[in-house]
């Protein structure tokens, strides 16, 4: 179902019409020429190759980058020198409305420590990493995307987390920045039906009070839109995004 | 819409359009959004290009349904990413292209009016910029932006409140009559 269009409450001023029509006439003083479509599908034939030829020679070197994630984080103390952050989905199952008692939460966890630009394969031909402007991926052709924890859209004093997305049509990768708490423990994203995935967490060193997320899931699980929830180390719920409408 | 639809076929016909029918159709509108986003015409040439390049790449993984939403977050995320490699203050200058088709009375006034647009939206913020030109000029509802940005609706309400209260008061644009009419949401 298509959702209904939100009201825009400023259309109807004179600003917001003088604006569009500011846009129109700008817009059509200049004609642009015939696209240069040979030009185009040279260069995505391309880029095919060289995604290709560096995914083969990279082979070894994704292998070293999970190896690395994997690797205990050195600045942090011994009990927590787990394997870092899986890439892979740990999914829970949402209690019962039974009297079985419920599956138990995964135990609280803390984030990996990566160092800034730090790349950590994220899930198959993704990496992400850190910068102290933000999160930073790249999907598996290598177009690179970035969410700031530094443009004044968020305000790191106060607990919040946000969601991005992407998928290939088979796998959805989300991922996002938590941040206003430096005790970040667990992100789960809740499907539709209940299903729990619960994302790995990453941050740089010194518990900046923010970090990322990450999680993949099959698209034909449910996680489409789903709500995510962040969790402190004490299992409190820090904070929360809404789900989006369902189709 | 203020500009060329290109709502395209689509269930019907999987794989969907033929690439090459989506881009020669696509391409004007792209290029006059990019525009926006970028400030200069040749830079927005360019970033169309390098973004149906990767498009053209992934074109059989797009579902047919998705491929404006698919364009419009990559031509966005695109440029925003260009605006990180620069690193640099991108200074918007007025050099756009010259031709023949231009050269009547009242043109001068137009490439001024265009100027002051692009030099106002120069100023703010590449996410609210581009909330804007979603808006203004995509004609695109909260909604349908929030995905695009990959973002909430209130994020983009905020965007887009911060973004028109700036472009009403923006110097270039006065006496502009966006400076002086509407109230206040």
């Amino acid at each position: 179902m298509i959702p209904e269009r939100p009201e825009r409450p400023e259309t109807d001023t004179e600003a917001a019409r003088r604006l569009r029509a500011l846009f129109e006439e700008a817009a059509y003083d200049v004609t642009p020429g015939p696209v240069p479509l040979a030009d185009v599908e040279r260069r995505g034939r391309a880029r095919h190759r060289r995604r290709a030829a560096s995914l083969t020679a990279g082979c070894a070197l994704a292998a070293a980058a999970v190896g690395a994630a994997l690797l205990p984080v050195l600045d942090r103390p011994p009990e927590h020198s787990a394997p870092a952050t899986p890439p892979a989905l740990t999914r829970t199952p949402t209690p019962a409305a039974s009297a079985s008692p419920p599956p138990s939460t995964p135990p609280p966890k803390p984030p990996t420590v990566v160092k800034p630009g730090e790349r950590v394969t994220a899930a198959p031909g993704v990496k992400l990493w850190l910068t102290k402007e933000g999160k930073h991926w790249s999907d598996p052709t290598g177009f690179e995307q970035f969410r700031s924890i530094a443009d004044g859209n968020i305000d790191p004093a106060d607990p919040g987390i946000s969601h991005q997305s992407t998928s290939d049509g088979e796998q959805t990768f989300h991922s996002g920045l938590y941040y206003g708490t430096k005790d970040a423990a667990r992100v789960e994203l809740t499907s539709g039906t209940g299903d729990r995935a619960t994302a790995a967490l990453v941050e740089l060193p010194g518990k900046p009070g923010w970090g990322a997320w990450y999680v993949t899931t099959s698209v034909d699980e449910g996680f489409s839109g789903a709500p995510v929830t962040l969790y402190d180390t004490t299992g409190k719920r820090v904070a929360e995004l809404r789900g989006m409408p369902r189709r | 819409m203020p500009h060329e639809s290109v709502s395209l076929p689509s269930e019907a016909t999987r794989p969907g359009p033929d690439f090459a029918e989506f881009a020669a159709v696509a391409w004007p509108r792209l290029v006059r959004t990019a525009q926006f986003l970028t400030g200069d015409f040749h830079e927005a040439e360019d970033l169309v290009q390098t973004t149906l390049a990767k498009v053209y790449h992934r074109w059989r993984k797009i579902p047919p349904d998705q491929i404006d939403l698919y364009m419009r977050r990559a031509l966005i995320n695109n440029n925003l990413s260009r605006h990180r490699r620069k690193r640099v203050i991108h200074l918007l200058t007025p050099l756009l292209p010259d031709s023949a088709r231009h050269a009547h009375p009242g043109h001068a006034d137009e490439v001024e009016q265009r100027t002051a647009l692009l030099r106002a939206l120069a100023d703010l913020p590449a996410r609210q910029r581009a909330v804007m030109v979603l808006r203004y000029w995509e004609d695109l509802n909260e909604q349908e932006i929030a995905n695009v940005l990959n973002c909430s609706i209130g994020t983009v309400k905020t965007h887009a409140r911060r973004g028109l209260r700036t472009l009403r008061t923006h110097p270039l644009l006065n006496p502009d009559p966006l400076a002086s009419c509407g109230a206040q949401r």
